[in-house]
C-alpha cells in the first residue's frame, strides 16, 4: 500500500479517535454528574446543560477551517492521480483543462463540506476554551489549511511532473491543522489523563 | 443569572472592564456579530468625566453606538440649559462638573435637588421632554434599560445590537451562523439582561456619589426589576489624588449609609462588599490582579452551565427573593419598620478537583478566601455557589460545619466546571451578636466600625472645607449643615451607629437622612421670600394697596356701601 494511504487512514483514524473522545467526554460528565447530583436527566438535557456561546468571530472562523480542511483533503489526495489513479480531477478533462476548473472543484466541495460542518463546529459548544486557544486556532489553522491547499495546487499545476517536498508539505499542514481544530477535545482528554 | 453590570466612576470602569472582556477572536478589521463576554453579561460605564473617558480604549461612546460603551453622565444637559443655569445660581451646583473629586455629598445634593425642588422638575420637564431628572433619566433610558429585558417590554429597539432577543429572521449576514451554531444559552430565549449589578467604589468620587441616587432612581422606575450593588471599600490611607483617608471613609459612609438604609422596594436588594484594603494585602496593590480577583470571585455566579434541569436555580428574582427572605429573628428592619436590604461578603476558594469539598468550603470561608473581613460564624445565612462535581448535601454539610448555621439557611446553587473547581460563598450580614466585636480584629463590625469613626472625625475637623470650600449658594450650605452638623443630622446619626455597632447589634444605619429633603424646598423658598422682601418690592406693594383703596372709596358703589355700613 502506498504510504499516502497510511497517511490518510491515519489522519482519518485521528478524527475519528477525537469524535470518540467527544462522546466520552460527555458519557464521562454525565457518569460524574449521576454521581455528585441527586437529579435525573438525560443525555439531551446534560447537552443542553453544557453549551456555551463561544463568540460569533470564532465560530465563524472554524467552521471557514472546517470547510477549508475537507478541500485541502480533496486537493491533496484527488487533485492528482499520484495516490488514487481512478477517482481524481483529471478524470473530468473538461473540468480539468477549463482556467476556473480548481475553484469549480474547490466549490463543489465546499457545498459538500458545509453539510457536514454544520454538526462539526457544533462540538466547541460543549468545551470551556480559553481566549488563548481560541486565539491561537483561529489564527493558525486557517494559515495551515491555506498552506496545504496551495501546496496541493502547485501539485496539480506541475503534473505529471512530481514534488515530494511538497506533498509532504501539504500533508503536514493538514495534520497540523486538523490537530488545531481538535484542540478543545484533545486538550480537554489531556486534562482528564492528568 | 445574567446582570447588567454597571461599572460608575473610576473603579467601576477598571472592574467591569474585566466583567467585559472579549470571550471571542478579536479579528481587528471586522466582527462578525455580538461581543461576547463570559456568563453572556452586558455592561455600560458610567462616568462624569469626559478627560477619564478619552484615557482609555477599551470602552467606546454609546451615545455613539459602540459596545462596550461609556455615557457621560451630564451630557444630556446642554451648556445653555436653564437648569443647570437656574441649579448654579440657586444650590451653587454644576450639573456638567468634570467629575467630583472625592465629593459624595456634592453629587447627593444635586441628584437630591430634582427630587425635591418642585420649580426645577417643572423647568426640567419642560426642558427635556418630561424628564425630572436628565442626570439618573439619562443613563437609565440610554444605557442601562436597552441591555435588560425591560427593553422588550417597552417596546424599544436596541439601536446598539446588544442584546440578542431578536426574530433570527432579522440577522443579516454571517450572523445567522453565529445564531445557528453557537447554541442559545441553556435554553434562554433572550440574551438580554434580568438584572443589574451596580459597581462602584466606596470612597472614591463619582461612583461613591452617584451609586445610590442611580440604584433609587432605577428602583423608582422598576419597582420589581432586580438590583444589586457590589461596593468596593478603598484601602486605608491617602490615595494617589491625595483625598485623605477620612474624606474618602466619609464618602464611603454617605454612600453605604444611602445605600443600606433604604427599604425593600425603595432601593437595591443587596450590597456586596468587598474591602480593597484586603485584596491590596493579598495582591501587593496591583489593581489590575484586584480587579480580576473580585471579577473571578463573581462567576460561579455569572456561569450559564448549570445542572440539567436547574437554569432557573439563581435566575435573578429567584436570587432576589432569597436575598431579602428572612425568618423573623434576623429580620433586616429600619427604624421605620420596614425591611432593610442584606449586605453580603463574597467569599472565594478555587482548585483542582480532589474531591475534599470540605477543604475548599474551609479555603473559601477563611481569611485568605474572604473579599471582607468577617466571622463567617456571625452569617445569617449562605449562599453557596460552585462550579464543579458536587454533592449537593457534601456542600450544605461542609459549610454547616464551618459556619454554624442550620441546614435550612445554606442555600446551595450548582454550575458544570471544567478542569477547575471554584466556589463562591456569599454570607448575609455576617456581624453582629456579640458586643465588642468591633474591637476584633478581622471582624466586619471593626472595618465598619474604623471607617465610620473616621467620617465622624473628618466631619468634625473639617467643616469650613465641607461646607464653605465648592462655593454651594448660601441656600446649600444652610442645608448641608444641617445634614451634617445639626441636631439628629449625619454626625448624630453615625454616632448611634458605632454605639450600635460597639452593642453587637446589626444594621448600624436605620434612619434615611437626606439633604435638601427636610421640607418642600419650593414653600420653603417662598415663605422664606415673602417673609424677607426687598426694600423696593415693599414701596411698590405699598402703592398698590393705596390704589385699590382709593378706587374703593371713590367710587359710587363703595360709598353706598359706606353709608349702609354707618346706618346698620
Amino acid at each position: 500500500m502506498r504510504y499516502e494511504l497510511i497517511l490518510l487512514a491515519a489522519l482519518l483514524g485521528f478524527l475519528a479517535l477525537c469524535l470518540l473522545a467527544h462522546q466520552a467526554y460527555l458519557v464521562r460528565v454525565k457518569a460524574r454528574l449521576g454521581r455528585s447530583a441527586d437529579i435525573h436527566f438525560n443525555m439531551s438535557q446534560l447537552k443542553d446543560s453544557l453549551r456555551l456561546p463561544q463568540g460569533s468571530n470564532f465560530i465563524t472562523i472554524m467552521l471557514v477551517s472546517w470547510n477549508l480542511f475537507f478541500v485541502a483533503v480533496v486537493f491533496l489526495y484527488l487533485l492528482t492521480p499520484q495516490v488514487f489513479a481512478q477517482w481524481n480531477y483529471f478524470r473530468l478533462p473538461a473540468v480539468a483543462s477549463w482556467e476556473l476548473g480548481l475553484l469549480l472543484l474547490g466549490v463543489c466541495v465546499l457545498v459538500l463540506a458545509t453539510l457536514i460542518n454544520l454538526y462539526l463546529p457544533r462540538i466547541y459548544g460543549y468545551y470551556v476554551i480559553s481566549r488563548q486557544t481560541k486565539s491561537l486556532m483561529s489564527r493558525v489553522a486557517p494559515l495551515l489549511l491555506t498552506t496545504s491547499i496551495l501546496s496541493s495546487s502547485y501539485l496539480g499545476t506541475i503534473y505529471p511532473g512530481s514534488d515530494e517536498l511538497a506533498w509532504r508539505l501539504g500533508y503536514v499542514s493538514l495534520a497540523g491543522a486538523l490537530v488545531l481544530l481538535m484542540l478543545p477535545v484533545i486538550l480537554s482528554y489531556l486534562g482528564r489523563s492528568k | 443569572m445574567r446582570p447588567c453590570v454597571v461599572g460608575i466612576g473610576g473603579a467601576g470602569c477598571n472592574v467591569l472592564r474585566k466583567f467585559l472582556e472579549s470571550q471571542d477572536v478579536d479579528l481587528k478589521v471586522h466582527s462578525f456579530g455580538q461581543h461576547l463576554a463570559f456568563g453572556d453579561v452586558k455592561g455600560v460605564w458610567l462616568d462624569s468625566a469626559s478627560q477619564d473617558a478619552q484615557n482609555q480604549n477599551f470602552y467606546g461612546s454609546l451615545a455613539e453606538g459602540c459596545y462596550p460603551g461609556y455615557l457621560i453622565c451630564h451630557d444630556l444637559v446642554p451648556d445653555g440649559s436653564p437648569s443647570r443655569d437656574y441649579i448654579q445660581s440657586v444650590y451653587g451646583f454644576d450639573l456638567k462638573a468634570m467629575g467630583y473629586d472625592r465629593r459624595a455629598e456634592y453629587l447627593k445634593g444635586i441628584f437630591e435637588i430634582f427630587e425635591y425642588d418642585l420649580d426645577l422638575k417643572k423647568m426640567t420637564r419642560e426642558e427635556f421632554s418630561g424628564e425630572e431628572n436628565p442626570l439618573s433619566g439619562y443613563v437609565w433610558k440610554e444605557g442601562i434599560r436597552p441591555l435588560t429585558t425591560l427593553s422588550r417590554r417597552a417596546g424599544k429597539g436596541n439601536k446598539n445590537n446588544v442584546g440578542n432577543g431578536e426574530d433570527p429572521s432579522a440577522l443579516s449576514g454571517m450572523q445567522w451562523l453565529w445564531h445557528d451554531i453557537a447554541p442559545k444559552s441553556n435554553g434562554h430565549d433572550s440574551r438580554l439582561c434580568d438584572s443589574i449589578l451596580f459597581i462602584a467604589s466606596l470612597g472614591g468620587g463619582t461612583g461613591t456619589g452617584f451609586i445610590n441616587p442611580i440604584t433609587s432612581y432605577v428602583r423608582s422606575e422598576e419597582l420589581a426589576f432586580p438590583i444589586f450593588a457590589l461596593g468596593v471599600l478603598t484601602e486605608r490611607g491617602s490615595d494617589s489624588r491625595h483625598a485623605s483617608e477620612g474624606q474618602r471613609c466619609l464618602g464611603a459612609t454617605i454612600a453605604m449609609y444611602d445605600l443600606l438604609t433604604k427599604e425593600a422596594g425603595t432601593g437595591i436588594d443587596g450590597l456586596l462588599l468587598v474591602d480593597n484594603q484586603v485584596l491590596s494585602e493579598r495582591y501587593d496593590r496591583n489593581y489590575s490582579r484586584m480587579d480580576e480577583a473580585i471579577y473571578r470571585s463573581l462567576k460561579p455566579l455569572l456561569d450559564l452551565r448549570h445542572y440539567p434541569g436547574s437554569s432557573l436555580q439563581d435566575d435573578a428574582p429567584a436570587m432576589r427573593r432569597v436575598f431579602w427572605e428572612t425568618d423573623g429573628e434576623s429580620a433586616n428592619l429600619a427604624d421605620a419598620g420596614g425591611l432593610l436590604p442584606p449586605l453580603l461578603v463574597p467569599c472565594y476558594a478555587a482548585g483542582r478537583p480532589d474531591g475534599q469539598v470540605q477543604s475548599l468550603v474551609d479555603r473559601a470561608l477563611s481569611k485568605d478566601g474572604r473579599l471582607f473581613p468577617c466571622d463567617p460564624a456571625r452569617a445569617e445565612r449562605a449562599y453557596v455557589l460552585s462550579r464543579g462535581f458536587f454533592s449537593s448535601e457534601e456542600l450544605i454539610s461542609a459549610t454547616a460545619k464551618r459556619t454554624g448555621l442550620p441546614r435550612h439557611e445554606i442555600k446551595v446553587y450548582r454550575k458544570l466546571g471544567d478542569r477547575m473547581e471554584d466556589l463562591l460563598i456569599l454570607l448575609r450580614n455576617p456581624y453582629g451578636g456579640s458586643a465588642g466585636a468591633c474591637r476584633e480584629e478581622g471582624t466586619l463590625e471593626s472595618r465598619l466600625h474604623q471607617v465610620i469613626g473616621e467620617a465622624i472625625r473628618y466631619i468634625e475637623e473639617n467643616e469650613t472645607d465641607i461646607i464653605e470650600y465648592l462655593g454651594y449658594s448660601d441656600l446649600t450650605k444652610e442645608h448641608l449643615r444641617e445634614y451634617l452638623y445639626g441636631q439628629g443630622g449625619l454626625k448624630d446619626e453615625l454616632g448611634l451607629s458605632l454605639a450600635r455597632l460597639e452593642g453587637g447589634e446589626k444594621h448600624p444605619f436605620r434612619r434615611p437622612m437626606s439633604m435638601f429633603g427636610i421640607g418642600d424646598l419650593r414653600s420653603f423658598r417662598s415663605v422664606r421670600e415673602a417673609c424677607t422682601p426687598q426694600a423696593t418690592e415693599r414701596a411698590a406693594l405699598e402703592e398698590i394697596v393705596r390704589s385699590q383703596l382709593e378706587q374703593i372709596l371713590s367710587s359710587d358703589e363703595g360709598a353706598a356701601r359706606i353709608k349702609r355700613l354707618i346706618g346698620s
